[in-house]
């Protein structure tokens, strides 16, 4: 069994040598477009290119055999690198019935120096160590197999089942491993020994045996890691990327870090547009919102053809549109709040502490950002993101707070709480002048009721979801 | 059978119907007054008047009306004014349903309108629960019937459930399986009313918190207003429990100096009845002092005086015609144990008191 010829694909481990994926060996290029022919024989130039490479290795083996018999110059240094490849096969094979006359004298050499066997039949498992296989990188190669360009991906034909993975070949892979287990210092054995410089020996079967078994178990394993599913985490269900965190923001230009701020996705959606060229054109649109859970908070949409990029613009954008909302205490808003943003009816309500985020699991979501812990929201009519959101942002921003209240009307804001009896706690007083004059209190307060409001206090309202109780938020 | 003083604040405390069995009048007359700071308006008319009254029983009566008690006005007033009015810990958020809090707009005339109001509301939470005697237990047995002896195996218990019975009035008789009709005792009284006119806070048997790990548990964690609150809400004023259980909660607080917990509550003053009585007001003068109430030692003292006239410092505080700092140093003098530590604390206090005197001057 071998990997085969394919020549390195992937960046080189420490002493894997150089890197031969650049340039083909021995390729010649025709041009024609259609199939590659491929002839034996090797171009100079490539092989000179390929073995200023060589030095490494080649430096590796001064003052060994090798240099005795081989000299740069005057051998095709092609050879010597068709050589190198199969030694990561095993067999020291002869090369030799088809390109003999380029192999001949190394051959030779091979036969005085080293114990040679040809090569034996692997039970079905055909093995050449010169093919189509060889004559390509291995980018291109997997360019061919993947076929991620072709009309088939363009305008969404794309599968999803039928995309396909490339995978690294030579990873695990060490120059001088193989079928066989042969010992080269320097390449899979140490070097040297007690000062010793050692010679080429081989494993025993068993061991060699053993090596294959974990050289496979090990490629196995990576398979399988390669195999598991990652589970994306989860927002607001199964299939939504509402509710999920991007992290925090890049840091800016100036080297400003948003390390405190958290964004969190709103909706994701795709979205077509009509072009001249291609027809009807995807684009990703994301509505995302930032907030560092202390009363700063903003949000942005993002568009851009691939979803990553989307959610980094968004991201991006948010953090330069940041409102600063008052809370009070630092858990509910100050009063409650009704407004209508186009079509988008919000009715917020001030909740006491413990409460919980009992709203729209958007509006849990900002309130998380924002740092409100407790509120009731109640959102009718359209329930467009955008809308929410900027109707929502729009309200909390005008909030009026206590010392404002005491500002405008020059008089004493008190609060009661029913757990606290009748005790009259100030809250806020005018900073300006102090008025005398009490406000003007009615029997019937002059303030315009909500008839879904109004049914449930009289207990008309017949719904079986009102007043259910969910995990606390 | 032990008289009940009741006054009417402390029936409205109670829920229950209880009828004053005796409403003694009594007003304070002294031989001799030994509170200088407090002469008491008493012109001899009326000296003359009570001693008419009481000229029946006027041995038992004098030996009495010299030992003040805790229902009368001037312990009371001194006893309100040391418990102070901490308006935030009287009214501390109770343990229940929240609901959003409603503000109002008010002028300064109308806050102060409010926190009048609830000063009011204040003074009521703080009326203080009545501090009686043992109760004596009952040994009545009404009658013997020896016929009906090994007939039935249980008691009978028979309570008279008219409604407009005070409780205390109340006929509770139990039939023994041997045949003897006798008067309940005070414990299965108690247990046959709240099972007939079940009031709110109480249980038929004493929960498990006053058992005396429990009660220990609770000291360690600081909550002796829930204890003694607890304790109010289940026993009767002179049941032998919720003395026990007061005492013993006085003790801890006065072992560990924990004076403060019960500042701002209804039971400071009966704690502080506790310990003049028993003469322990030593931690709780240090506790005074320390806390810059110097007010509220000198009226301690005072009340000590009050109780025992004839004490020693007493009899030199009356010589002496001492007043305020001087009162408690004649006290830490004579008859205190902890004397040097309390005139120590004073030291201290009179240093820091000068030295922010001159830092303000």
């Amino acid at each position: 069994m071998g990997y085969g010829v394919v020549l390195g694909s992937a960046p080189p481990a420490e002493g894997w040598g150089p890197r031969f994926d650049e340039e083909p060996l021995g390729r010649r290029r025709t041009g024609c477009p259609g199939g590659r022919r491929r002839g034996s024989r090797f171009s100079m130039a490539a092989a000179v290119r390929a073995a200023g490479r060589l030095p490494a290795l080649c430096g590796v083996w001064t003052g060994h055999f090798w240099c005795r018999q081989l000299s740069l110059n005057t051998f095709p240094t092609a050879s010597v690198l068709a050589l190198k490849t199969t030694f990561s096969n095993g067999p020291l094979s002869l090369q030799g019935t088809r390109d003999s006359r380029h192999f001949t004298s190394l051959s030779h050499a091979l036969q005085t120096q080293c114990c040679i066997s040809p090569p034996t039949s692997r039970s079905g498992q055909q093995y050449r160590p010169y093919s189509f296989f060889t004559k390509l990188t291995a980018d291109e190669l997997w360019k061919g197999a993947l076929a991620e360009t072709g009309a088939g991906a363009r305008k969404g034909r794309g599968k999803r089942s039928k995309k396909k993975r490339r995978k690294d070949l030579n990873r695990g892979q060490v120059i001088g491993e193989g079928r066989y287990g042969f010992l080269w210092p320097g390449l899979n054995a140490p070097l040297m020994r007690n000062g010793a410089v050692q010679t080429i020996a081989q494993r025993s079967k068993e061991e060699q045996e053993q090596v294959a078994a974990d050289m496979l178990q090990q490629r196995e394993e990576w398979d399988r890691k390669r195999r598991m599913k990652v589970k994306r985490e989860r927002g607001w269900s199964g299939n939504t990327w509402g509710g999920l965190s991007l992290g925090p923001p890049d840091p800016g230009p100036n080297g400003e870090t948003y390390e405190d701020f958290d964004t969190r996705i709103l909706e994701v959606r795709n979205v077509f547009n009509m072009t001249a060229k291609e027809g009807r054109k995807r684009s990703v649109r994301v509505l995302v919102a930032v907030g560092n859970g202390q009363g700063a908070a903003g949000f942005a949409i993002g568009k851009a053809t691939e979803r990553v990029d989307a959610f980094r613009k968004a991201k991006n954008k948010a953090i330069h549109y940041l409102h600063y909302i008052e809370r009070y205490e630092d858990h509910t808003i100050f009063h409650d709040i009704s407004l209508r943003y186009k079509r988008t009816h919000i009715k917020m309500k001030k909740q006491p502490r413990g409460y919980g985020l009992h709203c729209h699991r958007a509006i849990i979501t900002i309130c998380r950002l924002i740092g409100i812990k407790d509120m009731y929201a109640k959102v009718s009519g359209s329930v467009n993101m955008l809308n929410l959101t900027r109707g929502l942002f729009h309200g909390l921003s005008r909030q009026e707070t206590h010392q404002q209240l005491a500002d405008k009307k020059g008089l004493h804001v008190v609060e009661f709480r029913e757990e606290c009896g009748p005790l009259p706690i100030l809250v806020a007083s005018p900073r300006g002048a102090l008025r005398k004059d009490p406000e003007p209190e009615e029997e019937v307060p002059d303030i315009r009721l909500d008839w879904e409001e109004v049914k449930a206090a009289q207990g008309m309202k017949r719904s079986i979801w009102s007043g259910l109780k969910r995990a606390s938020t | 059978m032990a008289t009940l003083r009741i006054s009417v604040p402390f029936g409205r405390l109670l829920t229950g119907s209880r009828g004053a069995e005796r409403v003694c009048f009594r007003a304070r007359t002294q031989p001799q007054p030994d509170t200088p700071l407090q002469p008491l308006p008493q012109p001899s008319a009326v000296r003359l008047l009570c001693r008419w009254l009481s000229s029946e029983a006027a041995e038992s009566r004098s030996s009495e009306m010299k030992k003040p008690t805790f229902m009368d006005e001037e312990v009371q007033s001194i006893l309100i004014k040391m418990t102070g009015l901490n308006l935030e810990k009287i009214f501390k958020p109770a343990v229940q349903e929240l609901k959003p809090p409603t503000y109002k707009l008010m002028t300064q005339a109308q806050l102060e309108e409010a926190t009048r109001k609830a000063i009011e509301a204040a003074k009521v939470r703080l009326k203080m629960p009545p501090v009686l005697e043992e109760r004596t237990p009952i040994n009545d047995v009404l009658a013997e019937d020896k016929i009906l002896e090994g007939i039935e195996t249980a008691k009978y218990v028979f309570t008279d459930i008219s409604y407009n019975i005070p409780h205390r009035e109340r006929f509770i008789v139990v039939r023994e399986p041997s045949g003897t009709l006798r008067k309940a005792s005070w414990e299965e009284r108690d247990r046959m009313i709240q099972v007939y006119f079940p009031k709110e806070g109480r249980r038929i048997l004493p929960p498990l918190i006053f058992k005396e790990e429990n009660l220990k548990t609770m000291y360690s964690r600081d909550r002796h207003v829930d204890v003694l609150n607890l304790c109010v809400a289940q026993f009767e004023p002179d049941s032998t429990e919720y003395i026990k259980v007061h005492h013993q909660t006085y003790e801890d607080i006065d072992k560990h100096g924990k004076y403060d917990l019960l500042r701002s509550t209804r039971h400071f003053g009966g704690m502080a009845w506790y310990f003049v009585n028993k003469k322990k007001i030593d931690g709780l003068l240090i506790d005074q002092i320390q806390r810059d109430l110097l007010d509220d030692a000198t009226s301690l003292v005072q009340l000590y005086h009050m109780l025992h006239p004839d004490g020693q410092s007493a009899q030199e505080a009356k010589e002496q015609a001492a007043e305020g700092v001087n009162l408690i140093k004649v006290f830490a003098n004579t008859e205190a144990q902890k004397g040097a530590y309390i005139e120590l604390t004073l030291q201290t206090y009179q240093e820091a008191f000068m030295s922010s005197h001159s830092a303000a001057s």
